[in-house]
């Protein structure tokens, strides 16, 4: 009997077993894995060359995507826009302006050297007061006063005001091996960097590659790919068709949106991310007849922002409603933007006192050469006639900080600090270096913002801040551009929603 | 002749000057490198204090003195872009400029001897007409479609070669083609109407006369009195191999002077940009001394 049971039971698990672990007969098969090659190279190309491999010398981003690489921060974003630990594994404010940092044990430099408190405060003190180096970095740390190591764990970072986007910007700096620097010289450092990141720097020959490897001893782990290569691309037809050709794998974002057909015709892939930058039409509120907030509101009711992205932009850009967007600190998603209404837009102006519309300069630089001239055709419509004027960049951005510009122009604004305070305080604060803006109602709210490190008193006044914008619209907020990247078949990368060049995870499957 | 020399050296000297002062000038109101430099979060403050750092404050004209007697000595500023001296960026550079200057110098002459040599032979004949219409076709094709036409046939279609970077001499070929090509057809047509011109000249009709072959009287009575203005041509060319660079090594990502001063310019990194117009310069009037001088030995009737 018990045997019969022991049998009658084994007829019953035995096919189950079976299905489970070669799966049913029914069902589909399971989708082939990718293999992966843990030997692959991968080569990037970008649009220029790095100038130098020192990671605390500039903010240049073509340089950043390449040296980030080989370095971390104190701490990191996640993909939903949260701090998360790297090099620092918690850290605590004592009070508004000091900021403790307690530090991962057991990561090494890539030369061997371990990592410690002393080598964030040189980190920190090389980009504040090293004259040799210069650091265009220094500007971004301004309200650090002091940095104390505590002892090899942990580290005190004291500021002079209230700071609530150091951490943000402390993402932004890769912290050096002091050891190495100290060792090397400023200018050997600049060559042969040395940090604690997934790759390891091999060569670099100016203008045509960085080579970069595996770091075996990396603390979070190990790479997709053994071998990372940087080239600098400049033409965006010359870097499509080497993707096409496979002498790189991926175009990292220098296509345009005209050559996504082609990429995806030769086999490739093309992954588009909205960008940190977003496009706004600015009003000088200095000048007339932009002083009159009902100008400034018809201007905003005049302009078709999805006719553009749909028609002119092929849909790759992204409707933004207020001046930052949906992942950025101080979004309020409770603010719609003005819909297109010309006719409410001429109503507008004939209680200004245009009942005929006027005349006015528009300017944007040569990037938006296009979008300028669909946006003088649509305030056509409601009377307004735009003289435009079309900028080389340098020239664009000397005139915007001279105020020299137009009556209306069109301003893009990279917003990579993922906070409100970045948009509103240096492009909307009465008297700031890229501001067009006199609104006192702001001015009150943003710098309270930009003082505060209590997160939830700053979301409430960028909230209001959003209110008083939309109301009073100084800026129309038109859209935020798409970053697109090119791949070849068998590379596996996502980008990041911050556009940091990650390549820790990238898998390449091998050559067929 | 030292006399001579010394005059063009003194002539080069004024004409670096005068194209010193041009550029100086053009880049002054070309931007603010100060606000191209900074992030975009910088104040007026951290504006104001790169001018003064970089000396941008000063009146123009003395930022241009300060500029020249600092390059006499050789010393044309630090790149703000790259920290480092702007003579040492555009000098580590000139090597790979030359090389495919140099390339492109031999594909233009093996495409053009032949092509003008052979139209001038069979004037009128169906291969005059179309080593002519060659030559015109690749004169004519301006070097940036014709660079990226030849990245689509040569790497993209029949992946002969690499589309793209430096280093290696498959990756010379394209650019050299490019730019070559394109100057081929102002040689090729000139060395035809030369060849024309001395085949018609009455000790071409003696050669001939005496009984020489064809080919003895083309290659060693007529050609080498039809290359005098076809070394002028040549020297002259330089130049344009040298600004041709600037967009074939652009297109080519090639790693010369030319894709180092096109990121320069953009920059704003004056310094670079400088120092490079006046190599280049220097370059231009070097070249174009040596080819005069050259004169004396392909035409010994000719002294200084």
């Amino acid at each position: 009997m018990s045997c019969r049971v022991r049998r009658s039971w084994l007829v019953v698990v035995f096919p189950l077993l079976v299905v489970a672990l070669v799966g049913s007969p029914f069902s589909p098969a399971p989708a082939a894995v990718p293999r992966t090659d843990p030997n692959a190279r991968l080569v990037v190309a970008q649009a220029s060359d790095v100038t130098t491999l020192d990671p605390n010398a500039d903010t240049v981003v073509g340089n950043h995507n390449v040296i980030d690489n080989m370095f971390d921060s104190l701490l990191d974003r996640s993909r939903d826009g949260k701090f998360v630990p790297s090099l620092a594994l918690s850290w605590r404010y004592l009070d508004s302006t000091n900021l403790k940092f307690f530090l991962r044990a057991n990561v090494k430099f890539h030369d061997g050297n371990p990592f410690t408190a002393a080598d964030v405060k040189f980190t920190l003190d090389r980009i504040l007061g090293d004259k040799q180096l210069a650091s265009k970095m220094a500007g971004n740390m301004a309200t650090i006063k002091q940095v104390v190591a505590n002892d090899d764990r942990t580290v005190t970072i004291t500021t002079s005001v209230p700071d609530p986007e150091l951490l943000q910007r402390l993402t932004e700096v890769p912290i050096v091996s002091k050891a190495a620097v100290e060792k090397m010289g400023l200018e050997a450092f600049a060559r042969n960097p040395v940090g604690t990141g997934p790759f390891r720097f091999v060569d670099w020959r100016k203008d045509q590659y960085v080579t970069m490897e595996r770091f075996d001893g990396y603390w979070r782990g190990t790479t997709g790919v053994k071998t990372l290569v940087w080239r600098p691309i400049p033409e965006p037809s010359t870097q499509v068709s080497e993707l096409q050709t496979g002498g790189i794998d991926i175009a990292y974002q220098n296509i345009t949106v005209d050559q996504i057909p082609q990429i995806q015709r030769s086999g490739n892939r093309v992954i588009g991310i909205p960008s940190a930058r977003l496009l706004y039409g600015v009003f000088n509120m200095a000048k007339k007849p932009f002083d009159d907030k009902r100008v400034r509101q018809a201007v905003t009711y005049a302009i078709d922002v999805n006719s553009i992205i749909r028609n002119l932009l092929n849909g790759h850009a992204y409707r933004i409603n207020e001046p930052v967007d949906s992942q950025t600190f101080g979004y309020d998603p409770t603010v719609t933007p003005y819909p297109y209404d010309p006719a409410r837009a001429k109503q507008l102006l004939a209680e200004a006192g245009y009942p005929n519309g006027f005349q006015t300069g528009c300017e944007a630089r040569v990037a938006f050469k296009d979008v300028i001239q669909v946006v003088a055709q649509q305030l056509a419509q409601v009377g307004v006639k735009c003289n435009i004027v079309v900028d080389e960049t340098t020239v664009h951005l000397r005139k915007v900080t001279d105020k020299t510009m137009e009556p209306f122009f069109l301003w893009t604004w990279a917003n990579s600090e993922y906070d409100a305070d970045s948009v509103l305080y240096h492009m909307m604060r009465t008297g700031q270096l890229y501001s067009m803006t006199s609104l006192p109602a702001l001015d009150a709210l943003v710098d309270r913002g930009h003082v505060s490190v209590d997160a939830a008193e700053r979301l409430r006044l960028y909230h209001q801040a959003m209110q008083v914008v939309k109301d009073e619209a100084p800026v129309v907020s038109l859209y935020q551009t798409e970053s697109l990247y090119g791949l070849r078949p068998g590379v596996n990368w996502q980008p990041r929603p911050d556009e940091r060049a990650d390549f820790m995870r990238a898998t390449k499957e091998p050559a067929k | 002749m030292t006399h001579y020399v010394a005059r063009r050296l003194a002539h080069a000297i004024l004409t670096v000057l005068a194209v010193s002062l041009l550029v100086f000038g053009l880049l002054q109101m070309s931007g603010d490198p100060a606000t191209a430099m900074l992030p975009m979060e910088a104040t007026a403050a951290d504006v104001a204090k790169l001018r003064a750092d970089l000396g941008l404050n000063r009146p123009i004209a003395e930022q241009y003195v300060l500029f020249l007697s600092r390059a006499v000595r050789g010393d044309f500023g630090f790149s703000y872009r790259h920290r480092q001296g702007a003579m040492s960026i555009v000098i580590e550079r000139i090597p790979a400029t030359l090389e495919l200057a140099g390339a492109a110098l031999a594909v233009s002459l093996a495409l053009a001897i032949p092509m003008g040599m052979l139209g001038a032979w069979k004037r009128g004949s169906w291969i005059d007409q179309a080593a002519m219409m060659v030559a015109v076709t690749g004169q004519s094709m301006p070097t940036f479609w014709m660079g990226l036409m030849l990245i689509l046939i040569a790497a993209v279609t029949l992946r002969w070669l690499p589309a793209s970077g430096g280093g290696d001499v498959r990756a010379l070929i394209l650019p050299a083609v490019t730019l070559g090509a394109n100057m081929a057809g102002i040689t090729a047509r000139l060395l035809r109407s030369s060849l024309l011109e001395v085949l018609s000249k009455d000790y071409v009709r003696v050669a001939r006369a005496k009984g020489l072959v064809e080919r003895t009287v083309l290659w060693h009575h007529a050609l080498r009195n039809a290359a005098l203005p076809v070394v002028t041509m040549v020297g002259l060319q330089i130049a344009y191999l040298l600004a041709g660079a600037i967009i074939v090594e652009t297109v080519f990502a090639y790693p010369g002077m030319g894709l180092l001063v096109i990121q320069a310019i953009t920059a704003h990194d004056f310094p670079v940009v400088q120092a490079f117009v006046l190599v280049f310069t220097l370059m231009v009037v070097l070249v174009n001394l040596a080819v005069d001088l050259l004169y004396t030995r392909l035409d010994p009737r000719i002294a200084y």
